[in-house]
């Protein structure tokens, strides 16, 4: 295997492929595109590979070279057609493959196949909660039991006016928020309406601090 | 996670031409003259099959090079097409091509600089070395810069060559009729020979290839700088055989062969005295910058070898200011010095272009396989005829009819490529046996 640093990108058919070609090209990958005919002539200006879509998807020029891909990016319109070049990149070794995905059901599949999805419904969703500073809330769970909570403090929030000292206190968990960009730990300092609030703890207190 | 290292993109049409004018031209002006020795009357025929061959190169390498991105030219259509070793194979033999232009550019500038001016108590050699050195240190500097020169090159020399010594002597009017021109009664020394020099007149061309991984739109622009190359071919080529053979009797070309287009300029009307000089300067510098253009396509190649892990790691190394292969550069610099010092080449460039011959061969063959195969898009498709591309149709013939003649020709000279490619196999079987013993020790 060559030294040469290799990323795929099966098209967007956008401007959006041709902004990650910029992005990788200039960080010194040799960019292949996997496209249909249609599209391809939209790629001439740019210094990549260009790789017709096979019948078996994936053709034999670009099969030869997959063991040097390190990146590949399955972000055309077709969620079946990212899931399932996805799928064979995986299995041919290529580590890192990053799948565009709209359905719950599509990122569970993409993950169960060694995949990283981006979920464009959810992206578009937690967009709007930042944007907006909607009622937001989130659990992730860490480690069994220990999990972490974020969320957007709205005006009709149980939490306005406590301090940090005394949530941390009433349910056993750490608390920070950020406001304006800005971590704010002090124990003494009061939860306002904008803030992020973010929480780490056992996840049935967390819970608890939720329904309250 | 191994450092990251990759050629600044910085080449447009113009540029890549540029660089490899002066390789190709060159080549031309220094074969003209024995072409014409060898074929006699038929000269003016000789010189139509070595412009259909250089077409069918120019236009298959366009044709491939739309499809490749990055530096590595035949090496990377052949290991795409057929495989890693025959890729090795015809860059390997491409390389010794390009040192040797190095060597034999650098020298013959200076010899016909000093002849000229009657200088005889420098070396060539010196003079030679010095040049050399400089063009080290500007492919040192940097492709953009290097490219710069090489344009300033190709107006000097369409200035020179284009405007003065063809138009001049076309409007002129002392062309005679084609196709024998005033040479009726001039008989074939060797029309072998001359078609073994014909196949050799334009080598060069490949360069292009080489310098996909520093043009900014290299899937438009290699074609297009591939089709300049072979539009300017035509038109300089022709007219110059045209020429040569209208003012020049074959008894004054027989006295100085390897200087037919200063014959032309010393029988041009009216302006020899301004356009003689000129043309001893034009050819100076148009060697000079065919050395360049070794450079350039001797480390590219080597940097994509190395890539490959098929010559030692070095070699890939960029130098961390220009972002050139330095280390590959010293090399051809080191090599290009050892076939200088001597001061005589002639022996070295009996095989000259045969390795060249055999990359182009294996380059049109590595198209017909890719373009049958229809996976890689590219800036330009030939027709086809019957799913095969009308310039592998024709560049698998004439590149394989040139080869056959050179080896006819130069049969008891083919053992310095042997040794070339002794010492190539050498490399390459430690590098392969070098790989399967980290696999094994993980």
């Amino acid at each position: 295997m060559g030294l040469t640093r290799r990323a795929l990108i099966l098209c967007s058919g956008d401007e959006s492929s041709d902004h990650l070609i910029d992005l990788l090209v200039n960080n010194g990958y040799i960019v292949h595109i996997l496209t249909n005919k249609n599209d391809a002539e939209k790629y001439l200006g740019k210094p990549v590979y260009i790789h017709l879509l096979a019948d078996e998807l994936i053709g034999e020029d670009l099969e030869s070279v997959l063991g040097e891909v390190e990146l590949a990016v399955a972000m055309s319109p077709n969620e079946d057609l990212n899931l399932s070049v996805g799928k064979i990149l995986r299995s041919r070794g290529v580590p890192i493959v990053l799948a565009i995905v709209r359905s719950s059901e599509a990122e569970k599949k993409a993950e169960s196949d060694g995949m990283i999805p981006i979920n464009v419904a959810r992206k578009i969703f937690e967009e709007l909660v930042r944007i907006l500073k909607l009622r937001f809330t989130k659990i992730v769970l860490l480690e069994s039991p220990v999990a972490v909570l974020s969320l957007h403090v709205t005006s009709d929030s149980r939490l306005l006016g406590k301090t940090l000292k005394e949530v941390e206190s009433e349910y056993g968990v750490g608390v920070t928020i950020i406001r304006g960009g800005n971590t704010i730990t002090d124990p003494e300092q009061e939860i306002q309406q904008g803030d992020m609030f973010i929480a780490v703890g056992i996840i049935d207190k967390l819970r608890e601090l939720l329904v309250q | 996670m191994s450092k990251r290292e990759w050629l600044r993109r910085e080449l447009g049409t113009i540029d890549m031409y540029s660089l490899v004018h002066a390789d190709f031209q060159s080549t031309f002006y220094l074969t003209l003259g024995f072409i014409a020795l060898y074929s006699g009357r038929e000269a003016f025929f000789i010189v139509i099959y070595a412009v259909a061959l250089m077409i069918a190169i120019a236009i298959a390498y366009g044709e491939i090079g739309s499809r490749f991105p990055e530096a590595g030219g035949s090496f990377l259509y052949a290991k795409h097409a057929i495989g890693g070793g025959l890729g090795f194979l015809s860059s390997w033999l491409l390389m010794i091509d390009q040192a040797i232009m190095v060597s034999y550019g650098t020298l013959d500038a200076s010899n016909y600089v000093l002849t000229y001016l009657g200088v005889s108590h420098i070396p060539p050699q010196i003079l030679a070395i010095a040049l050399s050195l400089m063009l080290y240190i500007l492919t040192l500097i940097g492709i953009r810069e290097s490219a710069k020169v090489a344009l300033g090159i190709v107006i000097i020399d369409f200035t020179v060559i284009g405007a003065l010594l063809i138009s001049f002597n076309i409007i002129a009017g002392t062309v005679a009729e084609p196709p024998h021109y005033r040479w009726e009664g001039v008989e074939p020394m060797d029309l072998l020979v001359a078609l073994s020099l014909a196949s050799r007149g334009f080598t060069g061309v490949d360069a292009i290839g080489q310098l996909a991984g520093e043009a900014r739109k290299p899937l438009v622009q290699v074609p297009r700088a591939a089709f300049l190359t072979a539009t300017i071919g035509v038109l300089y080529s022709l007219p110059l055989t045209a020429i040569l053979m209208s003012r020049i009797s074959y008894e004054e070309l027989v006295e100085e062969p390897s200087l037919a287009l200063l014959l032309i300029a010393r029988e041009t009307p009216y302006i020899s005295w301004f356009v003689e000089p000129l043309v001893v300067l034009n050819i100076a510098v148009i060697m000079l910058i065919a050395s360049l253009a070794g450079y350039i396509s001797f480390s590219r190649l080597a940097y994509i070898l190395s890539h490959e892990n098929l010559v030692p790691e070095p070699m890939v190394r960029l130098h961390p200011r220009f972002r050139t292969p330095y280390i590959s550069l010293t090399i051809v610099l080191i090599i290009s010095l050892l076939f200088i010092l001597p001061g005589e080449i002639s022996f070295i460039l009996e095989v000259y272009a045969i390795g060249s011959l055999f990359n182009y061969l294996v380059v049109s063959i590595s198209l017909l396989m890719i373009s049958r195969k229809g996976e890689l898009y590219g800036g330009f498709t030939s027709p086809r005829v019957r799913g095969i591309p009308l310039t592998a149709l024709f560049g698998i013939p004439l590149t394989f009819v040139g080869l056959v003649f050179n080896i006819i020709v130069k049969w008891s000279f083919l053992w310095i490529l042997g040794l070339w490619l002794l010492l190539g196999l050498i490399i390459y079987m430690r590098r392969r046996e070098s790989k399967g013993f980290r696999l094994h020790s993980g």
